[in-house]
């Protein structure tokens, strides 16, 4: 065998071993593509269901704030009734301790009328004092 | 200071694969063989040399270039890189062969040329192995 057809042979085996080497790097790539596919459509999908457990929970949140905001606003509501309620009332007391005033300076007025005015309720009273006893009631119904 | 960037940027080895390419194409359409060459290969088999030398500096200059799965690239440049070192080493001894010392500037810069090829092979399969 002479030296062209040994060399020959030599470069037919080196060029060989360099295109196995293509080959198989091509090869493994679409091996390692498919691998890669598979993960990240894993990965998606896990993504997706931690996305739809965060939803679930926030939308059990939102429903519970919706709840405390409509419970909120009925109180707020009572509450402003309360307050109106009480405005009149103190109106009312307002209202009998002017006549008070006005009856005490009264040049007519004598103690013992005035006592029965004010604490005698079945006296003339009863231009005052019902209000005062419905007063009474309503908080005690309260 | 100065910043050393290490990279895949290797101005040498692309422009053996860009002139592998070129001379490829031009030994394909017809360009006339060197005398050493012609001694040393058939016809047939200075085609197959020629079109081995376009293929090499073709999947050489993809796998250098190739943008995405470094590993990939890497295997590509090996392969395109060991068959251009047949091939030029070839071409090598067919200088040596044809010219002995009066070959001794060719056939120098072609023997430099295979043992960069080589040092680069051995470099990607360094660096080709899993880190532990």
């Amino acid at each position: 065998m002479d030296l062209g057809n040994l060399l020959q042979i030599v470069v037919a085996v080196i060029v060989a071993i360099g295109g196995r080497d293509i080959i198989t790097s091509i090869a493994q790539r679409r091996t390692r593509s498919a691998d890669v596919a598979d993960r990240l459509a894993k990965s998606t999908i896990g993504w997706a269901e931690k996305l739809e457990a965060q939803a679930s929970a926030a939308h059990t949140e939102a429903t519970a704030a919706r709840q405390e905001a409509t419970t909120a606003r009925s109180e707020a509501v009572q509450i402003q009734r309360q307050l109106a309620r009480a405005y009149d009332d103190a109106e009312k007391i307002g209202t009998y301790l002017r006549r008070l005033v006005n009856m005490i300076h009264d040049p007519y007025m004598t103690i013992d009328r005035l006592r029965a005015m004010v604490g005698d309720p079945g006296g003339n009273g009863g231009l005052i004092l019902p209000e005062i006893r419905g007063l009474d009631r309503k908080s005690e119904g309260e | 200071m100065k910043l050393v960037m290490l990279g895949r940027d290797m101005p040498h080895e692309v422009l053996f694969l860009v002139l592998s390419v070129v001379l490829g194409i031009n030994y394909l359409i017809g360009g006339a063989p060197h005398d050493s060459l012609a001694a040393l290969l058939d016809p047939w088999k200075f085609t197959a040399w020629a079109a081995l030398l376009l293929f090499s500096g073709t999947v050489g200059l993809v796998g250098c270039y190739w943008r995405g799965d470094v590993d990939f690239s890497l295997r590509l440049e090996r392969g395109a890189l060991i068959i251009q070192c047949a091939v030029v080493f070839l071409y090598t001894i067919a200088l040596f062969d044809a010219g002995g010392r009066r070959a001794a500037v060719a056939g120098g810069v072609a023997a430099v040329w295979v043992a960069a090829h080589v040092l680069r092979v051995i470099r990607i399969t360094r660096d080709l192995r899993p880190a532990t």
